[in-house]
Protein backbone atom coordinates (compact mmCIF):
# COMPACT_ATOMS: atom_id res chain seq x y z
CA UNK A 1 0.00 0.00 0.00
CA UNK A 2 1.05 3.42 -0.80
CA UNK A 3 1.05 6.23 1.72
CA UNK A 4 0.60 9.27 0.94
CA UNK A 5 3.88 11.01 2.13
CA UNK A 6 4.23 14.47 1.62
CA UNK A 7 2.12 16.55 3.28
CA UNK A 8 0.33 18.61 0.23
CA UNK A 9 -0.30 15.20 -1.04
CA UNK A 10 -2.28 14.60 2.42
CA UNK A 11 -3.84 18.34 2.48
CA UNK A 12 -5.30 16.98 -1.31
CA UNK A 13 -6.49 13.85 -0.19
CA UNK A 14 -8.29 15.71 2.84
CA UNK A 15 -9.53 18.22 0.88
CA UNK A 16 -11.19 15.80 -2.20
CA UNK A 17 -12.71 13.94 0.97
CA UNK A 18 -14.34 17.27 2.38
CA UNK A 19 -17.90 17.37 1.50
CA UNK A 20 -18.89 18.71 -1.68
CA UNK A 21 -15.31 18.53 -2.68
CA UNK A 22 -15.71 16.32 -5.31
CA UNK A 23 -19.00 17.71 -6.34
CA UNK A 24 -19.54 18.48 -9.96
CA UNK A 25 -16.76 19.33 -11.64
CA UNK A 26 -14.60 20.20 -8.87
CA UNK A 27 -11.20 18.48 -8.81
CA UNK A 28 -8.55 17.54 -6.07
CA UNK A 29 -6.81 20.89 -5.24
CA UNK A 30 -3.65 19.78 -6.02
CA UNK A 31 -2.08 18.20 -8.78
CA UNK A 32 -4.70 19.06 -11.45
CA UNK A 33 -3.34 17.33 -14.41
CA UNK A 34 -3.53 14.11 -12.75
CA UNK A 35 -6.94 15.05 -11.43
CA UNK A 36 -9.07 12.87 -13.89
CA UNK A 37 -7.09 9.61 -14.68
CA UNK A 38 -5.86 9.42 -10.89
CA UNK A 39 -9.77 9.59 -9.93
CA UNK A 40 -10.32 6.75 -12.73
CA UNK A 41 -7.67 4.64 -10.83
CA UNK A 42 -8.85 5.55 -7.59
CA UNK A 43 -12.47 4.17 -9.04
CA UNK A 44 -10.78 0.92 -10.39
CA UNK A 45 -8.76 0.70 -7.20
CA UNK A 46 -11.75 0.93 -4.89
CA UNK A 47 -13.86 -1.77 -6.39
CA UNK A 48 -10.71 -4.23 -5.76
CA UNK A 49 -9.53 -3.38 -2.32
CA UNK A 50 -13.19 -2.48 -0.84
CA UNK A 51 -12.60 -5.43 1.64
CA UNK A 52 -9.04 -4.16 2.80
CA UNK A 53 -9.30 -2.56 6.86
CA UNK A 54 -8.64 1.15 7.00
CA UNK A 55 -4.93 1.11 7.87
CA UNK A 56 -3.82 3.42 4.98
CA UNK A 57 -4.47 6.86 6.09
CA UNK A 58 -2.72 8.29 8.98
CA UNK A 59 -5.65 9.26 11.10
CA UNK A 60 -9.15 8.60 10.36
CA UNK A 61 -11.99 11.32 9.05
CA UNK A 62 -13.81 12.04 11.52
CA UNK A 63 -16.36 13.78 9.40
CA UNK A 64 -17.51 10.37 7.03
CA UNK A 65 -20.34 10.27 8.79
CA UNK A 66 -21.48 13.52 8.93
CA UNK A 67 -20.49 13.74 4.71
CA UNK A 68 -22.39 11.19 3.79
CA UNK A 69 -25.34 12.97 5.46
CA UNK A 70 -24.41 16.16 4.43
CA UNK A 71 -24.46 14.81 0.79
CA UNK A 72 -27.49 13.41 1.15
CA UNK A 73 -29.08 16.77 2.24
CA UNK A 74 -27.64 18.46 -1.07
CA UNK A 75 -29.08 16.06 -2.94
CA UNK A 76 -25.50 15.12 -4.50
CA UNK A 77 -25.19 11.47 -3.58
CA UNK A 78 -21.96 9.90 -4.89
CA UNK A 79 -21.40 7.26 -2.65
CA UNK A 80 -23.34 4.16 -2.22
CA UNK A 81 -22.38 3.56 0.90
CA UNK A 82 -19.94 4.45 3.83
CA UNK A 83 -17.51 1.77 2.87
CA UNK A 84 -17.23 2.49 -0.95
CA UNK A 85 -16.54 6.13 0.17
CA UNK A 86 -14.00 5.22 2.33
CA UNK A 87 -12.42 2.34 -0.06
CA UNK A 88 -11.95 5.22 -2.63
CA UNK A 89 -10.60 7.21 -0.97
CA UNK A 90 -8.12 5.07 1.32
CA UNK A 91 -4.68 5.37 -0.81
CA UNK A 92 -5.84 8.90 -2.03
CA UNK A 93 -4.05 9.65 -5.91
CA UNK A 94 -1.06 7.17 -5.17
CA UNK A 95 -1.74 3.40 -6.01
CA UNK A 96 0.54 0.62 -6.95
CA UNK A 97 -0.86 1.56 -10.87
CA UNK A 98 -0.01 5.09 -10.50
CA UNK A 99 3.11 4.31 -9.13
CA UNK A 100 4.31 2.06 -12.09
CA UNK A 101 2.67 4.29 -14.56
CA UNK A 102 5.15 7.15 -13.32
CA UNK A 103 8.01 5.03 -12.70
CA UNK A 104 7.15 3.46 -16.56
CA UNK A 105 6.37 7.19 -17.67
CA UNK A 106 10.09 8.38 -16.19
CA UNK A 107 12.22 5.69 -17.62
CA UNK A 108 10.65 6.16 -21.11
CA UNK A 109 11.41 9.58 -21.19
CA UNK A 110 14.65 9.70 -19.45
CA UNK A 111 15.84 6.76 -22.08
CA UNK A 112 14.58 8.87 -25.42
CA UNK A 113 16.02 11.87 -23.81
CA UNK A 114 19.15 9.92 -23.44
CA UNK A 115 18.93 8.53 -26.72
CA UNK A 116 17.86 11.64 -28.66
CA UNK A 117 21.05 13.43 -27.46
CA UNK A 118 22.86 10.96 -28.15
CA UNK A 119 21.80 10.67 -31.30
CA UNK A 120 21.89 14.51 -31.90
CA UNK A 121 25.45 14.67 -30.85
CA UNK A 122 26.85 12.26 -33.53
CA UNK A 123 24.41 14.10 -36.04
CA UNK A 124 26.60 17.31 -35.06
CA UNK A 125 29.97 15.44 -35.14
CA UNK A 126 29.29 14.12 -38.71
CA UNK A 127 28.17 17.35 -40.12
CA UNK A 128 31.10 19.01 -38.38
CA UNK A 129 32.98 16.63 -40.04
CA UNK A 130 31.40 16.47 -43.45
CA UNK A 131 32.17 20.02 -44.16
CA UNK A 132 30.85 21.41 -47.60
CA UNK A 133 32.23 20.16 -51.08
CA UNK A 134 34.69 17.99 -51.58
CA UNK A 135 38.61 18.47 -51.41
CA UNK A 136 39.69 19.08 -54.75
CA UNK A 137 43.36 16.98 -54.00
CA UNK A 138 43.91 15.25 -57.48
CA UNK A 139 43.56 15.49 -60.99
CA UNK A 140 45.33 15.22 -64.20
CA UNK A 141 49.13 14.50 -64.27
CA UNK A 142 51.11 12.92 -66.82
CA UNK A 143 54.86 11.67 -65.63
CA UNK A 144 57.04 8.63 -66.14
CA UNK A 145 57.09 5.35 -64.27
CA UNK A 146 60.34 3.63 -62.84
CA UNK A 147 60.42 1.35 -66.88
CA UNK A 148 59.99 4.59 -68.41
CA UNK A 149 56.28 4.79 -69.30
CA UNK A 150 54.15 7.36 -69.74
CA UNK A 151 51.98 7.09 -66.54
CA UNK A 152 49.01 9.51 -65.81
CA UNK A 153 46.31 10.07 -63.82
CA UNK A 154 44.04 6.95 -65.68
CA UNK A 155 46.83 4.77 -64.57
CA UNK A 156 45.41 5.06 -60.91
CA UNK A 157 41.78 4.04 -61.65
CA UNK A 158 40.21 1.03 -61.06
CA UNK A 159 41.73 0.44 -57.91
CA UNK A 160 42.61 2.51 -54.55
CA UNK A 161 45.77 4.26 -55.16
CA UNK A 162 48.02 5.78 -52.06
CA UNK A 163 49.72 8.72 -53.34
CA UNK A 164 53.24 9.40 -51.39
CA UNK A 165 55.49 12.28 -52.53
CA UNK A 166 58.89 12.76 -50.94
CA UNK A 167 62.82 12.61 -52.63
CA UNK A 168 65.41 9.88 -52.79
CA UNK A 169 67.96 12.21 -50.75
CA UNK A 170 65.62 12.91 -47.99
CA UNK A 171 67.31 12.42 -44.25
CA UNK A 172 64.63 11.09 -42.23
CA UNK A 173 61.31 11.48 -42.56
CA UNK A 174 60.45 9.76 -46.19
CA UNK A 175 62.32 6.65 -45.07
CA UNK A 176 60.77 6.39 -42.25
CA UNK A 177 57.35 7.12 -43.60
CA UNK A 178 57.97 4.70 -46.29
CA UNK A 179 58.87 1.58 -44.17
CA UNK A 180 55.25 2.41 -43.09
CA UNK A 181 53.86 2.22 -46.24
CA UNK A 182 55.15 -0.79 -47.12
CA UNK A 183 54.12 -2.19 -44.04
CA UNK A 184 50.65 -0.91 -44.54
CA UNK A 185 50.87 -2.38 -47.89
CA UNK A 186 51.24 -5.67 -47.10
CA UNK A 187 48.82 -5.54 -44.58
CA UNK A 188 46.22 -4.14 -47.22
CA UNK A 189 47.43 -7.00 -49.67
CA UNK A 190 46.75 -9.53 -46.68
CA UNK A 191 43.84 -8.58 -45.42
CA UNK A 192 42.50 -7.86 -48.91
CA UNK A 193 39.91 -10.09 -50.12
CA UNK A 194 40.86 -8.94 -54.36
CA UNK A 195 44.87 -8.73 -54.11
CA UNK A 196 46.03 -5.55 -56.26
CA UNK A 197 43.57 -3.40 -54.91
CA UNK A 198 45.73 -0.81 -53.39
CA UNK A 199 48.41 0.86 -55.97
CA UNK A 200 51.41 1.88 -53.32
CA UNK A 201 52.86 5.01 -55.18
CA UNK A 202 55.64 6.92 -54.76
CA UNK A 203 56.02 10.73 -56.50
CA UNK A 204 59.46 12.48 -56.41
CA UNK A 205 59.59 16.30 -55.40
CA UNK A 206 63.05 16.36 -56.97
CA UNK A 207 62.97 15.45 -60.59
CA UNK A 208 66.45 16.75 -61.58
CA UNK A 209 68.25 13.88 -59.40
CA UNK A 210 65.62 11.28 -59.04
CA UNK A 211 65.45 9.73 -62.64
CA UNK A 212 63.95 6.62 -63.41
CA UNK A 213 66.57 4.09 -62.31
CA UNK A 214 67.34 6.03 -59.15
CA UNK A 215 64.31 5.85 -57.70
CA UNK A 216 63.51 2.10 -58.90
CA UNK A 217 66.97 1.09 -56.40
CA UNK A 218 65.68 3.62 -53.99
CA UNK A 219 61.99 2.19 -53.94
CA UNK A 220 63.29 -1.44 -53.79
CA UNK A 221 64.91 -0.70 -50.80
CA UNK A 222 61.04 -0.12 -49.09
CA UNK A 223 58.90 -2.03 -51.58
CA UNK A 224 59.50 -3.95 -54.94
CA UNK A 225 55.88 -3.07 -55.92
CA UNK A 226 55.88 0.32 -55.05
CA UNK A 227 55.39 2.60 -58.36
CA UNK A 228 57.54 5.62 -58.56
CA UNK A 229 56.75 8.30 -60.61
CA UNK A 230 59.32 11.65 -62.08
CA UNK A 231 59.00 13.71 -65.18
CA UNK A 232 60.65 16.90 -65.76
CA UNK A 233 60.12 19.78 -63.54
CA UNK A 234 57.28 21.56 -64.92
CA UNK A 235 55.31 17.98 -64.93
CA UNK A 236 56.06 16.92 -61.12
CA UNK A 237 55.25 20.67 -60.61
CA UNK A 238 52.01 20.22 -62.09
CA UNK A 239 51.17 17.25 -60.15
CA UNK A 240 52.39 18.54 -56.91
CA UNK A 241 49.70 21.05 -57.22
CA UNK A 242 46.74 18.95 -58.35
CA UNK A 243 48.14 17.35 -55.05
CA UNK A 244 48.01 20.56 -53.29
CA UNK A 245 51.38 19.67 -51.89
CA UNK A 246 54.02 22.17 -51.00
CA UNK A 247 57.27 21.41 -52.15
CA UNK A 248 60.56 23.78 -51.73
CA UNK A 249 63.39 21.66 -55.04
CA UNK A 250 65.16 24.97 -56.62
CA UNK A 251 64.52 24.39 -60.08
CA UNK A 252 67.90 25.30 -61.22
CA UNK A 253 70.56 23.60 -59.63
CA UNK A 254 74.28 23.56 -60.83
CA UNK A 255 75.55 19.78 -61.18
CA UNK A 256 76.70 18.20 -58.06
CA UNK A 257 75.22 20.67 -55.84
CA UNK A 258 74.00 18.97 -52.71
CA UNK A 259 70.48 20.32 -51.40
CA UNK A 260 67.43 19.38 -49.80
CA UNK A 261 63.85 19.45 -50.29
CA UNK A 262 61.27 20.84 -48.18
CA UNK A 263 57.29 18.72 -48.89
CA UNK A 264 54.38 18.00 -47.58
CA UNK A 265 54.25 14.46 -45.90
CA UNK A 266 50.94 13.36 -46.39
CA UNK A 267 49.49 9.86 -47.81
CA UNK A 268 46.71 10.61 -49.84
CA UNK A 269 44.39 7.95 -50.63
CA UNK A 270 42.31 8.13 -54.17
CA UNK A 271 39.62 5.93 -55.11
CA UNK A 272 38.73 4.06 -57.79
CA UNK A 273 37.83 6.93 -59.67
CA UNK A 274 40.92 8.81 -59.35
CA UNK A 275 38.83 10.62 -55.96
CA UNK A 276 40.45 12.20 -53.04
CA UNK A 277 39.07 10.12 -50.15
CA UNK A 278 41.31 11.44 -46.99
CA UNK A 279 44.93 11.83 -46.40
CA UNK A 280 46.56 9.93 -43.92
CA UNK A 281 49.28 11.63 -41.44
CA UNK A 282 52.51 11.07 -39.35
CA UNK A 283 50.32 10.01 -36.47
CA UNK A 284 48.50 6.57 -38.24
CA UNK A 285 50.37 3.54 -37.87
CA UNK A 286 50.47 1.01 -40.30
CA UNK A 287 47.77 -1.00 -38.91
CA UNK A 288 45.48 2.19 -38.16
CA UNK A 289 46.21 3.20 -42.43
CA UNK A 290 45.35 -0.68 -43.25
CA UNK A 291 42.14 -0.27 -41.58
CA UNK A 292 41.40 2.72 -42.94
CA UNK A 293 41.68 1.74 -45.98
CA UNK A 294 40.13 -1.83 -45.84
CA UNK A 295 37.55 -0.20 -44.47
CA UNK A 296 36.71 2.22 -47.71
CA UNK A 297 37.50 -0.41 -49.64
CA UNK A 298 35.02 -2.79 -48.14
CA UNK A 299 31.94 0.64 -48.74
CA UNK A 300 32.90 0.79 -52.35
CA UNK A 301 30.27 0.00 -54.75
CA UNK A 302 31.95 0.79 -58.27
CA UNK A 303 33.86 -0.03 -60.87
CA UNK A 304 37.34 -2.41 -60.10
CA UNK A 305 40.08 -2.94 -62.06
CA UNK A 306 39.98 -6.04 -62.90
CA UNK B 1 105.09 4.52 -50.31
CA UNK B 2 104.07 8.09 -49.15
CA UNK B 3 104.10 10.14 -51.19
CA UNK B 4 102.47 7.91 -54.08
CA UNK B 5 99.38 7.93 -51.58
CA UNK B 6 97.94 10.68 -53.43
CA UNK B 7 98.15 8.38 -56.88
CA UNK B 8 96.88 5.26 -55.39
CA UNK B 9 93.28 5.01 -56.47
CA UNK B 10 90.80 4.94 -53.80
CA UNK B 11 89.09 1.97 -52.68
CA UNK B 12 85.78 1.20 -53.88
CA UNK B 13 84.20 2.00 -50.33
CA UNK B 14 85.93 5.24 -49.98
CA UNK B 15 84.49 6.52 -53.50
CA UNK B 16 81.05 4.96 -52.79
CA UNK B 17 81.09 7.37 -49.25
CA UNK B 18 82.48 9.76 -50.93
CA UNK B 19 79.43 10.38 -53.70
CA UNK B 20 77.23 9.70 -50.44
CA UNK B 21 78.89 12.47 -48.33
CA UNK B 22 78.87 15.16 -51.50
CA UNK B 23 75.05 14.00 -52.25
CA UNK B 24 75.96 12.40 -55.74
CA UNK B 25 75.02 9.10 -54.64
CA UNK B 26 71.34 8.42 -52.64
CA UNK B 27 72.75 6.39 -49.65
CA UNK B 28 71.28 2.83 -49.22
CA UNK B 29 69.41 1.61 -46.00
CA UNK B 30 72.62 0.09 -44.57
CA UNK B 31 74.04 3.72 -45.14
CA UNK B 32 71.30 5.78 -43.83
CA UNK B 33 71.42 3.93 -40.56
CA UNK B 34 74.92 4.45 -39.99
CA UNK B 35 74.55 8.29 -40.57
CA UNK B 36 71.61 8.22 -38.15
CA UNK B 37 73.85 6.22 -35.18
CA UNK B 38 76.48 8.19 -35.83
CA UNK B 39 74.12 11.29 -35.38
CA UNK B 40 72.12 10.04 -32.34
CA UNK B 41 75.77 9.36 -31.11
CA UNK B 42 76.58 13.03 -31.12
CA UNK B 43 73.11 14.43 -30.21
CA UNK B 44 73.87 12.42 -26.53
CA UNK B 45 77.34 14.19 -26.36
CA UNK B 46 75.38 17.45 -27.30
CA UNK B 47 73.40 16.58 -24.29
CA UNK B 48 76.53 15.94 -21.81
CA UNK B 49 77.55 19.04 -23.06
CA UNK B 50 74.73 20.68 -22.35
CA UNK B 51 74.69 22.54 -25.94
CA UNK B 52 71.47 22.73 -27.91
CA UNK B 53 72.24 24.56 -31.19
CA UNK B 54 75.62 23.17 -32.43
CA UNK B 55 75.63 25.76 -35.15
CA UNK B 56 75.51 28.82 -32.99
CA UNK B 57 77.72 27.28 -30.39
CA UNK B 58 79.75 25.69 -32.99
CA UNK B 59 83.14 26.32 -31.21
CA UNK B 60 82.52 24.58 -28.15
CA UNK B 61 80.85 21.67 -29.75
CA UNK B 62 83.20 21.00 -31.54
CA UNK B 63 85.76 21.27 -28.84
CA UNK B 64 83.85 19.09 -27.00
CA UNK B 65 82.47 16.50 -29.04
CA UNK B 66 85.42 16.39 -31.38
CA UNK B 67 85.27 12.61 -32.33
CA UNK B 68 81.49 12.26 -32.84
CA UNK B 69 81.29 15.39 -34.61
CA UNK B 70 83.92 14.08 -36.89
CA UNK B 71 82.25 10.70 -37.18
CA UNK B 72 78.72 12.27 -38.23
CA UNK B 73 80.42 14.61 -40.83
CA UNK B 74 81.95 11.20 -41.98
CA UNK B 75 78.58 8.93 -42.20
CA UNK B 76 76.30 11.69 -43.46
CA UNK B 77 75.95 13.42 -46.71
CA UNK B 78 76.96 16.76 -46.05
CA UNK B 79 73.78 18.14 -47.08
CA UNK B 80 72.11 16.17 -43.71
CA UNK B 81 74.62 17.71 -41.31
CA UNK B 82 73.04 21.15 -40.25
CA UNK B 83 69.70 19.62 -41.01
CA UNK B 84 69.88 17.31 -38.29
CA UNK B 85 71.64 20.06 -36.16
CA UNK B 86 68.52 22.18 -36.60
CA UNK B 87 66.48 19.92 -36.16
CA UNK B 88 67.73 19.15 -33.26
CA UNK B 89 67.29 22.46 -31.77
CA UNK B 90 63.26 22.82 -33.43
CA UNK B 91 62.36 19.12 -31.37
CA UNK B 92 64.06 20.71 -28.54
CA UNK B 93 62.02 24.03 -28.66
CA UNK B 94 58.85 21.90 -29.34
CA UNK B 95 59.19 19.49 -26.45
CA UNK B 96 59.89 21.91 -24.07
CA UNK B 97 57.05 24.13 -25.38
CA UNK B 98 54.35 20.92 -24.73
CA UNK B 99 56.24 20.52 -21.05
CA UNK B 100 55.13 23.83 -20.41
CA UNK B 101 52.33 23.35 -21.83
CA UNK B 102 51.17 20.25 -19.66
CA UNK B 103 52.31 22.00 -16.77
CA UNK B 104 50.46 24.50 -16.77
CA UNK B 105 47.30 21.74 -17.63
CA UNK B 106 46.54 21.55 -20.73
CA UNK B 107 45.07 18.80 -22.32
CA UNK B 108 46.17 17.28 -26.01
CA UNK B 109 42.80 18.32 -28.42
CA UNK B 110 41.98 14.78 -30.33
CA UNK B 111 42.92 15.41 -33.75
CA UNK B 112 41.69 12.12 -35.02
CA UNK B 113 38.47 13.89 -35.47
CA UNK B 114 39.67 15.93 -38.52
CA UNK B 115 40.71 14.40 -42.18
CA UNK B 116 42.48 10.85 -41.32
CA UNK B 117 40.11 10.40 -38.56
CA UNK B 118 40.43 6.84 -37.48
CA UNK B 119 37.07 6.77 -35.95
CA UNK B 120 34.18 5.50 -38.20
CA UNK B 121 32.22 8.53 -39.88
CA UNK B 122 28.64 8.55 -40.88
CA UNK B 123 28.80 9.65 -44.37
Amino acid sequence: MLRPAAPAARSALRAALRPGAMSGAAKPAATPSLASPSARLLSTAAKTTERQPWTCLHRPIPTAAKTARKQQLGGQRRWKSQEELKSRNKSGPFSWRAGLLFVGTSGFLLWFFEHEKERMKQKRMAEANKGYGKPRVGGEFELVDTQGNTFTDEDLKGRYSLVYFGFTHCPDICPEELDKMAQLFDLVESKSPRPGSLLPVFVTCDPARDDPKTLRKYLDDFHPRFVGLTGTYDQVKKTCKAYRVYFSTPEKVKPGEDYLVDHSIYFYIMDPEGEFVEVLGRQHSPEEGARIILGHMKDWKGQWKS
Amino acid sequence: MGVLDIFTPKSLEEQRADSVRSGKAVPERSERQRCWDSRDAYYSCLDRSGIVDAETEAGKALKKCREESARFEKECPAAWVPYFKKWRVADMAKKQKIAKLEAMGALPVNMDSGPGSTQKRTE
